[in-house]
C-alpha cells in the first residue's frame, strides 16, 4: 500500500544521492567501501576467526561443498595412511636388515 | 539526525537525572533509556535484574522524583487482592441502598503506579494490570473506570524461581525492559559513601523533582516534536528486519531452524528470531527518538539502534536465549551493516525512481537488490502488482515468481 510518509521519506534518501540523468538513462558513482567483518559465504566466515551462534544455517550448494571436501579428505588421509604404512614396514625391515647385518 | 529548539523544561529532566546519580551508582545506559522512556503519555518500564542490584530502589526513586508521595507500589511477593489492585464494593451503599457502588482502588487512580517483583504476580492480578495497560480502563462488578496518563515501573528477577509464568502480551505491554549489572568494586565504595550520606535512606532523600502539571507539558512537548522522515524510515525498516519472514513464520507451525533450511535469506536476523516484535516495537522507538530529540536536541540513527536493545529485548524471543542481552547486541551489530549495504545499493532510490516511474533498467537492479534484501523485496512486490495489473510486466518475470514464493 502507498503511503504519503513513505513516499516522503523515499524521496528525503533519493535527494541525498548525486545522479546523474541524460534523458532516460540514470548513473550513479557506486563507493565501494566492503565493511572488513562482511562474509558472503558460510566457508569465508568459517575460516575467519569470529565467534558464531549455537546454530548456523547452510545453503544446500554449501553443505554439499563441505561434505564434497570432508569426502576428499578421507579419500586423502586413506592413501596417507596406507603410505605411512608402507614407510613404516620399510623403515622395520631397514632396521631388521641393519641389524641382522650388524650382528652377523 | 535532527534538531530541536530547547524546551524550558528540559533543565527538570536533567535535575531528575542529576538526583538520581546522587542515589543510583552505575547502569548509566540503562538509566538513561528509563529517562527518556519517562518522557511520554502512559509510559510504562520493566526492570530486569538479579537480586540485590537496586532495582527496587531505582523504581521507587523514579516514583518519587516524578511523584512525591503520591504513588502506590504493589507487590507480588506479597499477597495481593483485587481490592487494592482494581477495586472492592462499598459495602454501607450496597446495605442500605442496595447499590453497587465501587471503591476503586488507589494504585488504579494514581498517576504513579509500581510493581515490585512482576514475575510473582498471581495470574488474575496480572489479567487486571494487562487489561489497564492494553485499555486504559478497569472493570469491577460491571462498573468501569477509565485510567488517564500514568507512569508504570515494575520489576523482575529474570533467575527467580517464579510462581507464575507471565505470558508473551503481558511483556509486550511494556514500552521498555533494562537490565542492571551489579557494581564493579569502585562503585561499591561510591554506594557506600551515598548510604552514609544519605543515612542508609537513598529513596526517603529523593526529592519530588517534577510536579504532576510539569510532567504533563513535557510529555506534550515531547508528542509534539518531529522526527525527520529518513529517521522514522530507519527505524521502521529496522524493526521490520526482525518481523520479515518470506517463509510466513509468523503463521507458521515449522519451528526454526527447520523453516529457515535452504532459504535464501538465512544470514539475516530474520533467521536468529523465533517470535518477531509487536509493531508496538516501532510506535515505542518513535516515542523514545521524539524524547531523545526533546532532550538533547539531536537523535541519529547510532542513537536509535541503542535505543532498540531496551525497546526489543522483551518483545522477541530468540532462537539462542541462553544470553539475551548478548544476542541483541550481536543482531543490532548486524543491522548496522546491512544498514550500511542498503545506503551503499542506493535502494531506496531506485525505489523511489520506480515509483514514480517503470523503468525495465532500473526494474532489472531492483531485482537484483531484492534477492540481497527480504524486507526491499515486499516493497518491490508490491509495485510488481501493480505493474501486472498495468500490463507493464507478465506474470512469469516477476521476483516473486523467480524467488518460488509464488
Amino acid at each position: 500500500m502507498e503511503s504519503r510518509s513513505f513516499r516522503k521519506f523515499l524521496e528525503e534518501k533519493s535527494a541525498k544521492i548525486k545522479v546523474e540523468r541524460q534523458g532516460q538513462r540514470i548513473s550513479w558513482d557506486e563507493e565501494v567501501k566492503k565493511d572488513k567483518h562482511s562474509f558472503t559465504g558460510f566457508l569465508e566466515f568459517a575460516y575467519s576467526n569470529r565467534a558464531s551462534g549455537d546454530y548456523i544455517y547452510l545453503d544446500r550448494s554449501t553443505a554439499f561443498d563441505i561434505v564434497d571436501r570432508i569426502n576428499w579428505m578421507e579419500t586423502r588421509i586413506k592413501r596417507l595412511t596406507i603410505r605411512l604404512k608402507i614407510l613404516l614396514l620399510l623403515l622395520i625391515a631397514s632396521l631388521l636388515a641393519a641389524v641382522w647385518g650388524w650382528l652377523t | 539526525m535532527g534538531m530541536v529548539n530547547m524546551s524550558s523544561k528540559r533543565p527538570l529532566v536533567e535535575k531528575l537525572r542529576e538526583e538520581l546519580s546522587r542515589r543510583f551508582i552505575g547502569n548509566d545506559e540503562a538509566l538513561s533509556a528509563l529517562l527518556l522512556n519517562l518522557l511520554h503519555r502512559k509510559s510504562t518500564t520493566l526492570i530486569r535484574a538479579p537480586r540485590g542490584t537496586g532495582k527496587s530502589t531505582l523504581m521507587l526513586l523514579i516514583l518519587k522524583g516524578l511523584f512525591g508521595d503520591d504513588f502506590v507500589v504493589i507487590s507480588g511477593a506479597s499477597e495481593v487482592k483485587r481490592g487494592e489492585v482494581v477495586g472492592r464494593l462499598h459495602i454501607p451503599s450496597l446495605e442500605k441502598r442496595g447499590v453497587e457502588k465501587v471503591l476503586w482502588a488507589k494504585f488504579v487512580q494514581a498517576q504513579g503506579k509500581g510493581i515490585d517483583e512482576v514475575n510473582r504476580l498471581n495470574p488474575y492480578t496480572t489479567a487486571n494490570v494487562y487489561h489497564l495497560m492494553q485499555f486504559g480502563e478497569v472493570w469491577a462488578y460491571g462498573q468501569k473506570y477509565t485510567v488517564e496518563d500514568y507512569t508504570l515501573l515494575a520489576t523482575e528477577n529474570p533467575s527467580d524461581a517464579t510462581t507464575f509464568v507471565q505470558p508473551p502480551p503481558f511483556y509486550d505491554r511494556f514500552d521498555i525492559t533494562i537490565y542492571l549489572n551489579s557494581l564493579t568494586v569502585s562503585q561499591k565504595f561510591a554506594l557506600q559513601e551515598l548510604n552514609n550520606n544519605y543515612g542508609h535512606d537513598l529513596v526517603r532523600s529523593m526529592p519530588q523533582v517534577i510536579g504532576t502539571e510539569d510532567l504533563m507539558e513535557i510529555r506534550r512537548e515531547v508528542e509534539e516534536t518531529d522526527v525527520e522522515p529518513e529517521l522514522i524510515g530507519f527505524i521502521n525498516t529496522l524493526i521490520r528486519d526482525f518481523q520479515v519472514c518470506v517463509r510466513g513464520k509468523e503463521h507458521s507451525n515449522v519451528p526454526l531452524p527447520v523453516l529457515c533450511e535452504g532459504c535464501h535469506f538465512t544470514r539475516f536476523v530474520c533467521s536468529r528470531v523465533k517470535e518477531p516484535p509487536s509493531e508496538r516495537a516501532t510506535l515505542i522507538l518513535l516515542q523514545l527518538a521524539k524524547a531523545k530529540k526533546w532532550l538533547e536536541g539531536k537523535v541519529e540513527e547510532n542513537d536509535i539502534v541503542e535505543m532498540a536493545k531496551w525497546v526489543l529485548i522483551h518483545r522477541m524471543s530468540f532462537l539462542n536465549p541462553e544470553k539475551p542481552l548478548k544476542e541483541i547486541g550481536e543482531l543490532l551489530e548486524r543491522e548496522k551493516e546491512r544498514m550500511f549495504e542498503r545506503e551503499s545499493r542506493k535502494q531506496w532510490f531506485i525505489l523511489n525512481e520506480l515509483y514514480s516511474n517503470f523503468s525495465p533498467g532500473l526494474y532489472r537492479t531492483a531485482k537484483e537488490i531484492a534477492a540481497e534484501d527480504n524486507v526491499f523485496a515486499e516493497e518491490l512486490f508490491f509495485l510488481e502488482e501493480k505493474w501486472v495489473k498495468e500490463g507493464k510486466i507478465s506474470r512469469e518475470e516477476t521476483l516473486k515468481v523467480g524467488l518460488g514464493i509464488e
